[in-house]
């Protein structure tokens, strides 16, 4: 079977409920992909291939019924991922608060994996209350890129998406590389296997 | 919260549909009908038809109908049971979809559905009134059932509530039956350890029944965990992309389905086939998990009969040993959280398990579990479960040092508590139900038990350098909160103090118990219902093991006994009155030696009152606004034909002191408890245990807010009815007698007021069985003259015996009565006569005194189905037994025996005991108590 893309990236999209994850997951997606689980089974995911840098990316973004409920996400959640899309609400500052415990979390537990912390609903200022530049103060810290996005708007959603697949990427050849320069390639996988896979 | 099943539901099925089954070539299966017509979950109902028919539908056995269930996740995370039956001979198949788990209920539901929709036109109208009584029922509680007729009232659908604390047991329950005959023991294993690494895990099956049963029953073995992540039993074809999904899933494939999955896409996963008993895994999961549990697990699991809750339990075991101690790690400040130190929590175990744990902290199963666990007590909340009484009883065998601390911040913070009861009341049930059940199946073998005793007599020594140690750690535990005694003195107290008396209990409990460690088990079940320390029950069956060490036991123990006892004599001669006075305001530090006796006193008090509110909430005294309504006269308590009236009641918490040998080594314990808060016994209304007692004693009138589902056991409340009766009654004394107030037993107290002089009496008592919560008795009869001296004395050992086997301790909590049980069958259940598992409203007098005729009758029917049920009830009335014993005290006097007061050496009383020389013990009890008169 010929693949129909170079790179298989899975990520995850994480926060609150009511943010609008799956708003960005649907202005993200293909339309080949319609229909949603995530109020039957508890799980939903969309699909998109897209190039960069000459390769051809599919993406598949994941997302959880029910987060909210813990109060830290463990690594053996983001295990199997590429990268992790963290999603807050600026007018609600709450959702904030928990990204922010989250991403803590994984700092302390999960460093290698790829994220990226996106503040939605970016298009009502006067109910903004997660101000940019506490976010950014906040991203800068824990050393990730913030995107302001609505996906109502539309504003700033493919350019979010863009970076966090050009991150994993990156990461994906660095790790090659790494290994090359070491000759340690596990040639047990397949190196476009899982290579940015956190904490295992 | 930790669970994904839904509480407070309102209705016992969500929806009924009826789906087609697909028609080739290319239409989709869809609902053709529906119940309630106004169910309107659009997204809900476009799944269902897909789960209903997942996968092209291979009937192998065309006469054959299916049962199966698929479990859909809401947005909340909170899961919808679908269950599904197939009927080959027609098209379409019915589901039922419930947040209720109820596998077996719903089944029959179906059926019943099924024949209704099979018989025609004249079925509908019928199909949908039915459908429309059960949906409209309330739903049964925890332990109860429903019944809905139909069939123009000829039959009857029935539906019981499994208690869904009780371990999954087999055979009855559905799903780790099917688990159990499908999958070997050592492929559980693995995927058990694949779940505690969650992983993603697939089952394939080509039975749609074993694959969802697989799923589900691994979800329930890791109890007390739950699976937190994607979970669908049965995937249906069109869902299959979501095998690629990189996060930890437990999903159930039909084979058909996960032949076409491309399995690199898929990366590492456990495939378990459940039609083979072949697992794949890339990992080495088992093989990281701490080799001893696994050892322990793989014997348990070997050895462990295929009947019963023996494979839950095995699970549940290695999970204690792996997780049980976190409780060491409760970081508890006064007025703030209890929080969870995972350092702590690592560190307090053995280090060969260090790795797996420090990883285990990693797991959001265990995140969530101690998430709910402190949320729980941070509410206030008591829980109680078959999890923490294995923790109890292993922490037992490993002394976790904190766990004295966890005590009292538990019921520190549970003095905050009032709603709990309810909660804690249904949960405590299935827990109690399952050990009386396995105690009850156990035989008796003296030797063994002797051996037990013997062990447990060894625990009981490592002395007096254990001795000061515990003391000054208690004393640095008090300093560090010492006035927080306005808020919750009597119950923190209570945890330290009581410890002993547990402690001496298992001694004799074991006597008549094949196996040591049931009750263990069993008695630390009692402690954990009442919050109390665990002090190594269940050390028995450890020290069973190696019963050579403890040749002789009374020889090695007595070089502590007589120093210690020594000093209480005289510390409470001397201390009794000044106690009186000043005890409140003593400010003599902890450790002064010549504070001992009052705190010891203290202690004493604290514990009786424990024991008391532990065993049956109605002792509190300061509990009983109900109480009140049949206060009874302390007079008549004493007198001696009352066969269980208060004053017998009344010594049963006071008998701990008695035997001080075996004590003594305890009483440090008795320290923790800071001078400071000595104020311990202050009526305080919001003492959870209080409202407890008074909201549920029934009193000799109708009990008070009788609830649907479970009931009070009846015997315990009402046995003891008088006694906090009086109590309440004299409760006007306390103040001025804060020393006789303690004792929870009102009784007492008022017996104090009368002759100050039985203070002293009490640590004279040397009563080893009274304290045995084995030694049961029949239930107090309120109307005495059936349970005369003359019944006592002339009772056959066989009674006597019966009596001591079967019989439980404690119960803070009542059990659920199954709706089923015939109560008419005196004969078959002499020992617990019908009303004592009747539900709350019976009059407490209508309680029936053994029947003496039905003696003979014990050997026969003693091992009868009722008698689980009954046996659970009689669960709660421990106190029943001691007020047995006491009877026989009483009695005694009057039939010329000894009147002197006796000191009886324990020992002699197990050596008895262990020998299976009943009379003798009944001797010795009423020696003993005849100094009361």
């Amino acid at each position: 079977m010929v693949q129909e893309y170079d790179h298989l990236f899975k990520l995850l999209i994480i926060g609150d409920s009511g943010v609008g994850k799956s708003s960005l997951l649907l202005r993200f997606a293909d339309n080949t992909f319609s229909g949603s689980y995530i109020t039957t089974i508890g799980v939903d995911f969309k699909i998109r291939t897209i190039d960069i840098e000459g390769e051809k990316v599919k993406l598949q973004i994941w997302d959880t019924a029910g987060q909210e409920r813990f109060r830290t996400i463990t690594s053996t959640y983001y295990r199997g991922t590429h990268g992790v899309i963290v999603v807050y609400d600026v007018t609600n500052g709450d959702s904030f608060a928990n990204v922010k415990r989250w991403l803590h979390e994984i700092e302390q537990n999960c460093e290698v994996v790829n994220r990226i912390l996106v503040g939605n609903k970016n298009d009502a200022p006067d109910r903004k209350v997660v101000l940019t530049e506490d976010a950014q103060r906040f991203a800068d810290q824990m050393n990730i890129q913030l995107f302001e996005t609505s996906a109502k708007d539309n504003i700033n959603v493919e350019e979010m998406f863009m970076a966090i697949t050009k991150q994993v990427l990156r990461a994906k050849q660095e790790t090659k590389e790494k290994q090359a320069d070491q000759g340690t390639v596990n040639i047990r996988k397949p190196p476009s296997k899982k290579k940015n896979k956190c904490c295992q | 919260m930790g669970s994904r099943i839904r509480e407070n539901v309102t209705h016992l099925f969500q929806c009924f549909c009826e789906v087609v089954q697909p028609q080739p070539p290319d239409k989709e299966p869809w609902i053709i009908q529906k119940f309630p017509e106004l169910y309107k979950d659009e997204e809900i109902l476009k799944s269902v038809p897909k789960f209903a028919y997942p996968c092209e539908f291979v009937n192998t056995d065309n006469t054959v109908i299916q049962h199966y269930s698929f479990v859909l996740t809401n947005i909340d995370s909170k899961w919808t049971f679908g269950f599904c039956r197939h009927d080959p001979k027609t098209e379409t198949a019915l589901v039922l979809l419930s947040y209720l788990p109820w596998h077996k209920s719903f089944y029959k539901l179906l059926d019943i559905i099924g024949e209704m929709v099979i018989s025609s036109k004249s079925g509908a109208e019928q199909l949908w009134t039915f459908l429309d009584a059960v949906y409209n029922s309330i739903v049964p509680e925890q332990g109860g059932s429903l019944q809905v007729p139909y069939n123009h009232g000829l039959s009857n659908f029935i539906c019981h509530a499994p208690n869904q604390l009780l371990l999954p047991s087999i055979p009855e329950n559905h799903n780790l039956n099917e688990y159990y005959s499908a999958v070997g023991c050592m492929n559980m294993m693995v995927i058990f350890a694949s779940m505690l690494y969650e992983r993603r895990i697939v089952f394939i099956s080509t039975r749609l029944h074993k694959l969802s049963a697989c799923v589900q029953a691994a979800n329930a073995i890791i109890y007390p965990m739950n699976w937190q992540h994607i979970f669908i039993p049965v995937l249906p074809h069109s869902l299959i992309d979501y095998l690629l999904a990189p996060m930890p899933f437990l999903i159930g494939v039909p084979t058909s389905t996960f032949k076409k999955v491309r399995r690199s896409d898929m990366g590492e996963v456990v495939v378990l086939d459940a039609d083979a008993d072949v697992l794949e895994t890339p990992f080495n999961d088992l093989e990281s998990i701490p080799v001893d549990v696994v050892n322990s697990l793989k014997r348990e699991l070997r050895n462990q009969v295929s009947v019963g809750d023996g494979v839950s339990r095995a699970f549940l075991r290695a999970l204690v040993q792996l997780i049980g101690g976190y409780r060491d790690a409760l970081k508890f400040h006064q007025g703030e959280r209890i929080t969870f130190n995972s350092d702590a929590f690592v560190e307090s175990r053995p280090t060969s398990m260090q790795p797996f744990l420090r990883k285990m902290l990693q797991l959001q199963i265990f995140q969530q579990f101690i998430e709910e666990r402190l949320d729980m007590l941070n509410a206030g909340l008591g829980f109680s479960d078959e999890f923490e009484i294995e923790a109890c009883n292993y922490s037992d065998k490993t002394s976790g040092k904190l766990r004295q601390q966890y005590k009292e911040w538990l019921s520190t913070v549970k003095k905050e508590g009032s709603a709990f009861f309810k909660s804690v009341k249904s949960k405590a049930n299935p827990a109690m139900k399952s050990a009386v059940k396995s105690v009850k199946d156990r035989g008796k073998d003296v030797r063994t038990a002797y051996k037990g005793i013997r062990s447990k007599f060894r625990e009981l020594q490592p002395p007096s350098k254990e001795y000061s140690g515990n003391t000054e750690k208690a004393v640095s535990i008090s300093k560090d909160r010492p006035n927080s005694a306005p808020n919750s003195p009597p119950q923190r107290r209570r945890p330290a103090t009581l410890a002993p008396f547990i402690k001496l209990s298992p001694t004799s409990a074991v006597t008549y118990r094949k196996d040591p460690t049931l009750s263990g088990r069993k008695l630390s079940m009692q402690e954990q219902r009442s919050h109390y320390s665990t002090l190594s029950p269940g050390e028995a069956s450890c020290g069973s093991a190696s019963p050579p060490e403890c040749g002789t036991p009374g020889l090695k123990l007595s070089p502590i006994d007589t120093d210690l006892m020594g000093d209480l004599h005289d510390v409470i001669f001397q201390k009794c009155s000044s106690l009186m006075d000043d005890q409140r305001e003593d400010p003599v530090p902890p450790v002064d030696r010549t504070l001992k006796p009052v705190r010891s006193y203290e202690s004493f008090g604290s514990r009786s009152f424990a024991t008391a509110g532990a065993s049956t909430p109605s002792f509190l005294p300061q509990s009983s606004p109900a109480g009140a309504a049949y206060v009874v006269p302390p007079h008549l308590a004493r007198s001696g034909d009352h066969a269980y009236s208060p004053s017998v009641t009344f010594q049963a918490p006071f008998s701990p002191f008695t035997p001080p040998k075996l004590e003594f080594q305890q009483l440090p314990l008795a320290y923790s408890t800071p001078k400071v808060e000595s104020n311990a016994f202050t009526p305080s209304p919001d003492d959870p245990f209080t409202s407890f007692a008074g909201g549920r004693r029934p009193g000799p009138g109708p009990g008070p807010g009788p609830g649907p589902g479970p009931v009070v056991p009846l015997s315990s409340s009402s046995s003891f009815a008088p006694g906090s009766g009086s109590g309440s009654g004299s409760a006007s004394t306390m103040p001025t007698m804060p020393i006789a107030a303690p004792p929870a037993r009102p009784s007492r107290a008022s017996k104090v007021a009368q002759s100050p002089n039985d203070l002293i009496r009490l640590d004279s008592t040397p009563s080893f069985e009274e304290f045995d919560p084995l030694v049961s008795t029949n239930p107090p009869a309120a109307s005495s003259s059936n349970f005369g001296p003359t019944n006592i004395n002339n009772s056959n050992n066989n009674i006597m015996h019966k009596l001591k086997e079967t019989s439980l301790s404690n119960p803070l909590y009542p059990y659920y009565t199954p709706q089923g049980y015939n109560s008419t069958q005196g004969n078959t259940s002499f020992l617990y006569p019908n009303n004592v598992i009747m539900p709350v409203g019976r009059n407490a007098a209508a309680v029936p005194a053994i029947q003496p005729s039905s003696s003979s009758n014990i050997n026969q029917h003693s091992r009868n189905e009722a008698q689980d049920s009954q046996l659970l009830r009689e669960y709660g009335i421990e106190f029943k037994s001691w007020g047995h014993n006491g009877t026989g005290g009483q009695t005694l006097p009057s039939n010329g025996a000894l009147v002197k007061p006796v000191v009886t050496d324990p020992f002699e009383d197990v050596e008895r005991l262990a020998n299976g020389t009943q009379q003798h013990q009944l001797n010795t009890n009423q020696r003993m108590w005849t100094k009361f008169d």
